[in-house]
């Protein structure tokens, strides 16, 4: 049995693993107290990216390479909503997460017909799109300028100052992501896009309707994104362009195909090592090597390739 | 046999044609199966028989020719009154397009349409039209076109609207009036689904225009299961998690009732993980439930794809050589696997290559030369016809 069926339904395995998420914060760190948790949100914020994602090229069998674009699309859906109108974040966030599954719809329509390579071209491209659109209607999101002073997330009224509130927002949402993936991954809707990813003639014979079930995908993918977004957004009190880079697409592709694609645990795993890995680095390199970190990071991937070529925890054993 | 013989019509194929290119690799061959029947398909390599599967559950499509199956034409002409349905709801969409631009391009209200409400309505707008137009996905070709035409007016309206509305930059956008602007999109949204309305309450004759070609899966909901030449499993899933999935055209839980675990999507799964377990207990890998597809022997992935196709509940039950690659004790075992299934009512079109298979368990048998219709009758007819033994048993 693979571990995401034991992780979530064991007790000894989950409840260990909760607490000590929980009492992270009130760890004595000393100096360094807001900085680890600030790594740990971020981590917690790549996690439910990784889980978002991994429902496309994971369960579906889809190369997206373009996945970084609704993140951005949440982000800038959240912030401008709280920049004009000061909604509360437990309006904006549903509002993001439904505008991303909108623009994945609308990305996953057209391109039902599209094999692989052809399919990860146009999600590369749409997500360029997106950033483009940012970043050149200076009308809507003031562009090159990025939106400053995004009002933090709220709590009936009380607003979450404190960098332990955040966290344990971010973790709200990801448990909540996490409820959704799992409950989804073992049930009809799962299953079908497991027989989309493996066969989908042999899926149409089974009376799943490919085109309903991938666009399905795409949605909930698009939305998990946004969500991700929305809350950075908030978090951060800063969005800009440059911040939804290309490059972003790519980390959050590695942190599952680390992990395995397909595989829940292996989501969450492979945003727990590389996204800490990049922080250790920055301080252990020397200055003048901080952007060799990414190297190491390449370095990893390819030793990854040569000796655990299914990732860390393959959903399948040979 | 008399009995079998008076059994309701359940599949008849009429002239039917596939061509590829200039190859017709399926020539006006017609078959007819009636229910509980056993029927033989066989021919020489090459010979079209898996073509022939392949247009009957609509993996391809026919060049022409009819199929009715179960009371279901899958694949029918459009017909006059339905082509002028057709034309009437694309002209009525247009009138209403047109009206629409108008108040879109900001002439009505101009000053109230501000960007970002534009965008959001604009997206909700496209969003509902999608929902909304989501039944017609069963269909091929229509129904995409029309897709498209609606995605491009919404795209066309989008990009005029926010052209227009650069001249009204000056205006302090937001937070004027926040919510009036969202009751005129209201308005248009209503405007824009009555012909989505009249599509849906006329849903009976739009499928009759939009059903030309059913997809399989569709036709895997009337009845019709299949196994596949080259085994098709869905190799990294568990065997049970494989045959789960042939029910999958018998369940009905969507995202928000597996998300929130309400009663009838949990039902509904128990229910499946039952019937998976009872459909591979009739095949006889009862006890292999948890191992991977791709793990088990030739001979056990054939029946596992049996039990995928029975656990579907199927009427008729297509079988691309079941017995291929089988040594003689394996295709005995099928042999008196497809009796069994056969005698619980469901009747059987069997592609086989083993005339000694055949000759013993089909009804009756079509023989297939080049993609045409060189004989049917019982199996003792067969033997003797002198077009048979010439093409195919030879001389």
């Amino acid at each position: 049995m693979h571990l995401d069926d034991r992780l979530f339904s064991e007790k000894k395995f989950y409840l260990p693993l909760l607490a000590a998420v929980l009492i992270l914060p009130w760890l004595p760190m000393g100096i360094a107290g807001p900085y680890v948790l600030r790594v740990a949100t971020l981590t917690l914020v790549y996690m439910v990216l990784a889980l978002g994602l991994n429902v496309v090229p994971g369960f579906t069998g889809l190369l997206d390479l373009g996945y970084v674009g609704f993140f951005g699309l949440g982000a800038y859906t959240a912030g401008l909503l709280t920049v004009h109108y000061q909604w509360s974040i437990w309006l904006v966030l549903p509002l993001a997460a439904l505008n991303g599954a909108l623009w994945g719809v609308l990305r996953g329509a057209p391109t039902l017909r599209l094999s692989d390579d052809y399919f990860a071209i146009v999600t590369f491209g749409f997500s360029e799109l997106i950033i483009l659109v940012i970043r050149n209607e200076l009308w809507l999101t003031k562009g090159p300028m990025g939106v400053p002073g995004i009002a933090r997330p709220d709590f009936f009224g009380h607003v979450l100052n404190q960098p332990w509130q955040n966290f344990y927002l971010i973790l709200f949402l990801l448990l909540v992501v996490l409820w959704v993936v799992l409950r989804i991954r073992s049930s009809r809707l799962g299953r079908a896009w497991f027989a989309v990813r493996e066969d989908e003639i042999a899926a149409e014979c089974v009376g799943v309707n490919v085109a309903n079930y991938k666009i399905i995908a795409f949605a909930l993918s698009a939305a998990i994104g946004a969500l991700a977004g929305a809350f950075y957004a908030r978090w951060f009190r800063f969005i800009h362009p440059d911040m939804f880079k290309f490059w972003e697409s790519i980390l959050i592709l590695c942190l599952i195909v680390l992990g395995g694609m397909g595989s829940v645990t292996g989501a969450l795993l492979g945003a727990l090592i590389l996204i800490p890995l990049t922080e250790v680095l920055r301080i252990v390199l020397p200055a003048e090597l901080s952007n060799a970190r990414y190297l190491l990071f390449g370095l990893l991937i390819v030793c990854m390739m040569r000796w655990r070529p299914a990732g860390l925890l393959p959903v399948q054993k040979e | 046999m008399d009995k079998r013989k008076t059994g309701e019509i359940l599949l008849q194929a009429h002239k039917l044609v596939k061509k590829f290119g200039g190859l017709t690799a399926v020539k006006e061959v017609s078959l007819e199966v009636r229910a509980g029947e056993i029927i033989g398909l066989i021919g020489p390599n090459g010979a079209g028989k898996t073509t022939f599967f392949n247009c009957l559950n609509a993996i391809a499509v026919p060049t022409s020719g009819e199929i009715t199956f179960a009371g279901h034409s899958l694949v029918s002409q459009v017909s006059g009154a339905s082509s002028r349905l057709i034309f009437r709801s694309a002209l009525l969409f247009a009138l209403l397009s047109l009206f629409w631009l108008p108040l879109v391009l900001g002439v009505v209200w101009p000053e109230t349409f501000f960007r970002l409400e534009a965008v959001l309505s604009l997206s909700s707008l496209a969003l509902f039209r999608i929902y909304l137009l989501r039944p017609l996905t069963r269909f091929r070709p229509w129904s995409r076109l029309l897709l498209i035409i609606f995605v491009l007016v919404d795209g066309i309206c989008a990009v005029s609207w926010l052209w227009r509305s650069a001249e009204f930059a000056e205006v302090s956008f937001f937070g004027l009036f926040p919510f009036y602007p969202m009751l005129v999109p209201g308005a248009l949204l209503l405007l824009i689904a009555a012909p989505i309305l009249l599509l849906l309450f006329n849903l009976s004759q739009v499928k009759e225009a939009f059903g030309q070609h059913l997809r399989a899966d569709a036709i895997t909901v009337f009845g019709m299961g299949r196994t596949f030449q080259n085994i098709r499993l869905f190799s990294s899933l568990s065997v049970l998690d494989n045959v789960k999935l042939g029910r999958h055209c018998r369940t009905r839980a969507n995202f928000f009732g597996i998300v929130f675990g309400l009663p009838q999507a949990r039902k509904e799964e128990l229910d499946s993980a039952e019937k998976a377990t009872e459909c591979l207990n009739f095949v006889g890998l009862g006890q292999q439930l948890e191992s991977l597809a791709s793990s088990l022997p030739y001979g056990a992935q054939r029946r596992l794809e049996i039990a995928r196709a029975l656990a579907t509940e199927p009427k008729l039950l297509l079988l691309d050589e079941p017995a291929a690659g089988m040594n003689p004790t394996e295709s005995a075992e099928l042999i008196t696997l497809v009796r069994r299934i056969s005698a619980a009512g469901i009747a059987i079109l069997i592609i086989e290559h083993d005339m000694k298979v055949m000759m013993n368990l089909a009804d009756r048998i079509y023989v297939l030369d080049h993609g045409e219709l060189i004989a049917s009758g019982t199996p003792a007819e067969i033997r003797s016809n002198a077009k048979v033994i010439e093409a195919y048993l030879g001389a």
